[in-house]
Protein backbone atom coordinates (compact mmCIF):
# COMPACT_ATOMS: atom_id res chain seq x y z
CA UNK A 1 0.00 0.00 0.00
CA UNK A 2 1.18 3.73 -0.89
CA UNK A 3 3.51 4.69 1.87
CA UNK A 4 0.72 7.71 3.23
CA UNK A 5 -2.46 5.83 2.44
CA UNK A 6 -0.86 3.89 5.45
CA UNK A 7 -0.18 6.79 7.70
CA UNK A 8 -3.16 8.31 6.98
CA UNK A 9 -5.19 4.57 7.94
CA UNK A 10 -2.91 4.44 11.10
CA UNK A 11 -3.88 7.74 12.08
CA UNK A 12 -7.67 6.67 11.88
CA UNK A 13 -7.76 3.00 13.20
CA UNK A 14 -4.95 2.91 15.74
CA UNK A 15 -4.98 6.63 17.14
CA UNK A 16 -8.17 8.15 17.61
CA UNK A 17 -9.85 3.94 17.03
CA UNK A 18 -7.50 2.38 19.60
CA UNK A 19 -5.72 5.42 21.42
CA UNK A 20 -2.07 4.92 20.23
CA UNK A 21 -1.52 8.47 20.60
CA UNK A 22 2.20 8.15 20.80
CA UNK A 23 2.01 7.54 16.98
CA UNK A 24 0.94 11.22 16.43
CA UNK A 25 4.46 12.79 16.36
CA UNK A 26 5.55 10.39 13.84
CA UNK A 27 2.78 10.84 11.97
CA UNK A 28 1.77 14.26 11.79
CA UNK A 29 3.75 17.54 11.13
CA UNK A 30 4.24 20.46 13.80
CA UNK A 31 1.98 23.03 11.80
CA UNK A 32 -0.25 20.49 10.83
CA UNK A 33 -4.08 22.06 11.06
CA UNK A 34 -6.87 19.38 11.83
CA UNK A 35 -10.62 20.68 10.23
CA UNK A 36 -13.25 18.38 12.01
CA UNK A 37 -17.28 19.64 12.79
CA UNK A 38 -17.01 18.60 16.38
CA UNK A 39 -14.36 20.82 16.89
CA UNK A 40 -14.84 24.06 17.92
CA UNK A 41 -11.70 25.16 16.25
CA UNK A 42 -9.02 23.24 14.01
CA UNK A 43 -6.88 21.28 15.83
CA UNK A 44 -3.44 22.61 15.70
CA UNK A 45 -0.03 20.53 15.32
CA UNK A 46 0.17 16.97 16.92
CA UNK A 47 -1.18 18.20 20.19
CA UNK A 48 -4.09 19.50 19.13
CA UNK A 49 -5.00 16.44 17.27
CA UNK A 50 -3.87 13.95 20.03
CA UNK A 51 -6.23 16.72 22.47
CA UNK A 52 -8.96 15.79 19.36
CA UNK A 53 -8.64 12.02 19.84
CA UNK A 54 -8.45 11.97 23.80
CA UNK A 55 -11.79 13.86 23.55
CA UNK A 56 -13.63 11.46 21.58
CA UNK A 57 -11.87 8.36 23.51
CA UNK A 58 -13.20 10.16 26.87
CA UNK A 59 -16.40 10.05 25.23
CA UNK A 60 -16.48 6.55 23.69
CA UNK A 61 -13.54 4.60 25.75
CA UNK A 62 -14.35 1.06 23.72
CA UNK A 63 -14.59 3.03 20.46
CA UNK A 64 -12.70 1.47 17.13
CA UNK A 65 -12.43 2.68 13.95
CA UNK A 66 -12.33 0.80 10.43
CA UNK A 67 -11.33 2.53 7.02
CA UNK A 68 -13.75 1.02 4.90
CA UNK A 69 -11.71 2.28 1.40
CA UNK A 70 -9.09 4.60 0.39
CA UNK A 71 -8.40 6.40 -2.27
CA UNK A 72 -5.09 8.05 -2.82
CA UNK A 73 -3.49 10.30 -5.21
CA UNK A 74 -0.50 12.43 -5.39
CA UNK A 75 -0.31 13.91 -2.22
CA UNK A 76 -3.75 13.32 -0.95
CA UNK A 77 -5.20 10.54 0.53
CA UNK A 78 -9.03 9.90 1.15
CA UNK A 79 -10.55 7.50 3.71
CA UNK A 80 -13.77 6.23 4.10
CA UNK A 81 -14.35 4.99 7.35
CA UNK A 82 -17.12 3.56 9.79
CA UNK A 83 -16.46 4.62 13.86
CA UNK A 84 -18.11 2.39 16.93
CA UNK A 85 -18.03 3.23 20.37
CA UNK A 86 -20.43 3.47 23.54
CA UNK A 87 -21.22 6.50 25.04
CA UNK A 88 -19.45 6.09 28.33
CA UNK A 89 -18.44 9.65 28.48
CA UNK A 90 -19.47 13.41 28.42
CA UNK A 91 -19.85 14.73 25.04
CA UNK A 92 -21.40 18.31 23.76
CA UNK A 93 -22.85 18.43 27.28
CA UNK A 94 -24.79 15.04 27.24
CA UNK A 95 -24.15 12.93 30.04
CA UNK A 96 -23.54 9.16 29.35
CA UNK A 97 -26.01 7.62 27.66
CA UNK A 98 -24.71 4.06 27.85
CA UNK A 99 -25.66 3.75 24.08
CA UNK A 100 -23.73 2.08 21.92
CA UNK A 101 -23.22 4.18 18.41
CA UNK A 102 -22.30 3.85 15.08
CA UNK A 103 -21.29 6.62 12.50
CA UNK A 104 -19.60 7.02 8.96
CA UNK A 105 -17.26 9.75 8.05
CA UNK A 106 -14.96 10.96 5.33
CA UNK A 107 -11.43 12.71 6.06
CA UNK A 108 -9.01 13.94 3.34
CA UNK A 109 -5.36 14.55 4.75
CA UNK A 110 -2.38 16.59 2.64
CA UNK A 111 1.04 14.97 3.31
CA UNK A 112 4.12 17.08 3.12
CA UNK A 113 7.74 15.77 3.91
CA UNK A 114 6.71 12.55 4.85
CA UNK A 115 3.83 14.18 7.45
CA UNK A 116 0.08 14.89 7.55
CA UNK A 117 0.26 18.87 6.95
CA UNK A 118 -3.81 19.31 6.85
CA UNK A 119 -6.94 17.34 7.55
CA UNK A 120 -10.31 17.59 6.72
CA UNK A 121 -12.83 15.23 7.94
CA UNK A 122 -16.91 15.18 7.55
CA UNK A 123 -18.81 12.88 9.47
CA UNK A 124 -22.33 11.89 10.35
CA UNK A 125 -22.72 14.15 13.73
CA UNK A 126 -26.60 14.49 13.04
CA UNK A 127 -26.90 10.52 12.90
CA UNK A 128 -24.61 10.23 16.37
CA UNK A 129 -27.07 13.04 18.13
CA UNK A 130 -29.91 10.76 16.72
CA UNK A 131 -28.83 7.38 17.83
CA UNK A 132 -27.71 9.03 21.35
CA UNK A 133 -31.60 10.03 21.44
CA UNK A 134 -31.07 13.63 21.81
CA UNK A 135 -32.38 14.27 18.35
CA UNK A 136 -35.68 12.53 16.80
CA UNK A 137 -34.80 9.96 13.96
CA UNK A 138 -37.38 9.76 11.42
CA UNK A 139 -38.79 6.30 10.74
CA UNK A 140 -37.53 4.82 7.88
CA UNK A 141 -39.65 4.64 4.62
CA UNK A 142 -40.13 0.96 4.33
CA UNK A 143 -38.47 -0.24 1.63
CA UNK B 1 -36.91 11.70 -5.93
CA UNK B 2 -37.82 13.66 -3.29
CA UNK B 3 -35.80 14.22 0.31
CA UNK B 4 -36.29 13.52 3.58
CA UNK B 5 -35.17 13.99 6.90
CA UNK B 6 -31.71 11.74 7.35
CA UNK B 7 -32.33 8.83 9.77
CA UNK B 8 -29.62 6.97 10.41
CA UNK B 9 -27.97 3.80 9.56
CA UNK B 10 -27.69 1.85 13.22
CA UNK B 11 -29.98 2.60 16.16
CA UNK B 12 -29.16 1.10 19.87
CA UNK B 13 -31.46 -1.96 20.86
CA UNK B 14 -33.79 -0.49 23.39
CA UNK B 15 -32.84 -3.28 25.70
CA UNK B 16 -29.29 -2.97 26.26
CA UNK B 17 -27.65 -0.12 23.63
CA UNK B 18 -25.94 -1.87 21.56
CA UNK B 19 -25.62 -0.38 17.58
CA UNK B 20 -28.13 -2.83 15.21
CA UNK B 21 -28.59 -2.16 11.99
CA UNK B 22 -32.05 0.25 11.89
CA UNK B 23 -33.29 -1.98 8.92
CA UNK B 24 -33.56 -4.57 11.70
CA UNK B 25 -31.61 -7.34 13.41
CA UNK B 26 -33.92 -10.41 13.82
CA UNK B 27 -30.43 -12.26 15.02
CA UNK B 28 -29.84 -9.61 17.97
CA UNK B 29 -29.24 -11.05 21.31
CA UNK B 30 -28.98 -9.31 24.06
CA UNK B 31 -25.36 -9.18 26.11
CA UNK B 32 -26.41 -9.92 29.85
CA UNK B 33 -23.22 -7.63 31.29
CA UNK B 34 -24.07 -5.06 28.42
CA UNK B 35 -27.75 -4.80 28.98
CA UNK B 36 -26.80 -4.64 33.08
CA UNK B 37 -24.89 -1.62 32.13
CA UNK B 38 -27.05 -0.06 30.37
CA UNK B 39 -29.62 -0.39 32.47
CA UNK B 40 -27.15 1.47 35.18
CA UNK B 41 -26.55 4.24 33.47
CA UNK B 42 -30.63 4.66 32.84
CA UNK B 43 -31.08 4.45 36.59
CA UNK B 44 -27.88 6.60 38.16
CA UNK B 45 -29.75 9.73 38.22
CA UNK B 46 -32.71 7.56 40.10
CA UNK B 47 -29.48 6.81 42.71
CA UNK B 48 -27.69 10.05 42.58
CA UNK B 49 -31.05 11.82 43.72
CA UNK B 50 -32.05 8.54 46.37
CA UNK B 51 -28.55 9.11 47.70
CA UNK B 52 -29.45 13.14 48.17
CA UNK B 53 -32.32 12.58 49.86
CA UNK B 54 -30.93 10.11 51.99
CA UNK B 55 -28.61 12.14 52.93
CA UNK B 56 -31.21 15.09 54.01
CA UNK B 57 -33.45 12.26 55.34
CA UNK B 58 -30.54 11.69 57.85
CA UNK B 59 -30.50 14.65 59.74
CA UNK B 60 -33.94 15.24 60.19
CA UNK B 61 -35.58 14.28 63.79
CA UNK B 62 -36.55 10.75 62.32
CA UNK B 63 -33.63 9.93 60.45
CA UNK B 64 -31.63 11.27 63.68
CA UNK B 65 -33.65 9.13 65.81
CA UNK B 66 -33.45 6.01 62.97
CA UNK B 67 -29.87 6.55 63.06
CA UNK B 68 -29.28 6.10 67.02
CA UNK B 69 -31.47 2.81 67.34
CA UNK B 70 -29.20 1.42 64.27
CA UNK B 71 -25.77 2.29 66.22
CA UNK B 72 -27.49 1.12 69.34
CA UNK B 73 -28.04 -2.08 67.94
CA UNK B 74 -24.96 -2.69 65.97
ZN1 LIG C 1 -29.84 -5.80 22.94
Amino acid sequence: MHENANGSRRLIEEVFGAGRFELVDELVAENAIGHDPALPEPASGPEGLKQAARGYRDAFPDLTMKVEEIVAENERVALRWTARGTHRGELFGIAPTGKEATVTGITIDRWAGGKVAESWTNWDTLGLLQQLGVVPAAAKAPA
Amino acid sequence: MSLAFPSPDHLPCPDCGASLPAAGDAGHVCDDERRIDYRLVELQPGIERFDLDLAVWLETPGGRFARFIAERDR
